[in-house]
């Protein structure tokens, strides 16, 4: 499973613990997450679209975002935390290094 | 300033075209944008080359004469422009929404008129906000019709664009409390464009003061612009757009000054590197701006075509569809504005803030455009339709 089709999951299982909600705080909470999944959609698109590896890289830092706070999120709304999948071998600080490289240096 | 261009524009004919335009305008608004800021020195030479490019005519309808090219062109032209100078990216965003009011709420023989105006190179600017009524959506400013002409009286504040324009689109409320909108010519007796504008950003919009001491205008200068929310239309997700597509604009120079900037500073002594440019905290962070811009400007790319949905098909679904896109551009490019406006000078280091320069014109200018609606609000919206299925209200602010 894709790390933004686990952050889907998650954000919509949370949807469905809380059901509705008339506090703003908790509303908003959703608005954010729903942002991430949405941003790292479009730059999924995009890489998939006009495929370069720093265009993938910055889909999947985008992806990874959504993964951590939908889970910080289903923990905050819900007390539960759905195991995830260990991120250990694609470790993510080496892809901002990439991207970061790419746009700063020129090195692909 | 006059009522009249003093040149003709050249009209337009694609997006393809409206894109290198605006292209080719951008690095020649680059050149002087720091120095503009600087002395708050008013773009009026600027936008006259602006508008005579045509690119304030490209939202004309075809049947009219324009080149009514996707929004995802129009987020595209503001935000190439708000790069290189974000004063020049905002004062078209009020002729642009008037644009569309135009289409949705004027007769037949009024679009006509007014959208010959604009492809001529008429600029309109904008009377709308209030500074004292209530909140952001109340207007203490009366247009009363009397046969065959209005009157009109009040008090505006942050209208950019009208000192530079040569039409002033005016909100009031009729005797039924009904939002109308008069055209009002920049000469005319009783309109006073007042240069008060001393904001810390966004510095050269002279978005200052309007009053209208009984101004006078036909009664076919007067559209009933309530029509646009009173039905679902695309208004109010237009006008939001613009306003995301400025910022994104800010993001996207801001992110090119980090870079060129943090390439020159010197190594961390910790860094043990021979140059700035191999820390290997400041290439990671340069690739945290990096996505974080660039997803900024895939999602302002959706919500062109959520725009460009809802106005081809204007519905219940279709208008908070666009609602909803546009608010994910909005707080993206806010934040992403002041993220990448701020961390300039992180990665830069203390030679960055040396006032020749004058990089805090992004802050400057990012803080200030971006306090135009709040961010806050707009995870609210996006929240409350997630959650629970209730849709965006429809005003000029989503």
């Amino acid at each position: 499973m894709t790390t933004l089709t686990l952050a889907r999951q998650l954000l919509d299982s949370t949807r469905r613990h809380v059901e509705r909600s008339d506090d703003p705080y908790v509303i908003s909470r959703f608005g954010d997450l729903q942002i991430r999944v949405d941003v790292a959609a479009a730059l999924l698109e995009r890489a998939e679209t006009h495929p370069s590896p720093v265009a993938r890289a910055e889909a999947q830092i985008a992806a990874a975002e959504a993964l951590i706070a939908a889970s910080n999120t289903e923990f905050e709304l819900t007390g539960q935390r759905s195991e995830l999948p260990s991120s250990l071998d694609n470790p993510l600080r080496h892809t901002y290094h990439a991207v970061g490289n790419y746009h700063l240096n020129g090195v692909h | 300033m006059s009522a009249h261009p003093l040149h003709p524009a050249h009209i337009i004919r694609s997006d393809a075209e409206a894109i290198e335009v605006a292209t080719r305008l951008a690095e020649r608004f680059a050149v002087g944008a720091s120095e503009r800021d600087r002395e708050r020195r008013l773009p009026v030479a600027e936008l006259d080359e602006f508008s005579a490019s045509g690119l304030w005519g490209i939202t004309v309808p075809k049947a009219y004469g324009g080149a009514e090219v996707s929004y995802v062109t129009v987020a595209e032209v503001i935000k190439l422009i708000s790069a290189a100078d974000p004063s020049l990216g905002q004062i078209p965003q009020n002729h642009l929404g008037v644009v569309d009011l135009l289409l949705h709420t004027a007769s037949e023989e009024q679009k006509r008129y007014y959208f010959g105006k604009i492809l001529a190179g008429y600029r309109f600017g904008n009377a709308f906000s209030e500074a004292k009524s209530k909140n952001a959506g109340t207007f203490d400013t009366q247009i009363r019709i009397d046969g065959d002409s209005a009157q009109i009286n009040g008090e505006k504040f942050y209208c950019t664009g009208a000192l530079f324009a040569h039409l002033v689109p005016t909100v009031g409320n009729n005797e039924h409390g009904q939002a109308l909108i008069a055209f009002v010519e920049r000469d005319a007796p009783g309109l006073s464009v007042i240069d008060s504008w001393d904001g810390f950003g966004q510095r050269t919009t002279a978005s200052g003061g309007v009053t209208l001491d009984g101004v006078t205008v036909p009664l076919s200068a007067v559209i009933p612009a309530h029509l646009a929310f009173d039905r679902p239309t695309a208004n109010g997700p237009i006008s939001q757009i613009i306003q995301a597509a400025v910022d994104t604009g800010i993001a996207v120079g801001a992110l090119e000054q980090a870079k060129l900037h943090a390439r020159q500073a010197r190594p961390w002594i910790d860094s043990q590197q021979e140059h700035g440019w191999q820390d290997p905290f400041t290439i990671a962070a340069i690739g945290d701006l990096a996505w974080r811009v660039h997803g900024t400007e895939a999602i302002l790319a959706k919500a062109g075509l959520a725009v460009d949905r809802a106005l081809a098909e204007p519905n219940e679904d279709s208008v908070a569809q666009a609602s909803l896109v546009v608010a994910q551009a909005k707080v993206l490019s806010a934040e992403t504005a002041l993220l990448a406006s701020s961390k300039l000078f992180e990665l830069a280091g203390t030679r960055s803030v040396t006032g020749k320069y004058n990089l805090d014109r992004f802050w400057r200018n990012a803080r200030t455009h971006t306090l135009h609606d709040p961010a806050r609000w707009k995870y609210h919206l996006i929240g409350n339709f997630v959650l629970n299925g209730v849709k965006p209200a429809r005003h000029a602010w989503n």
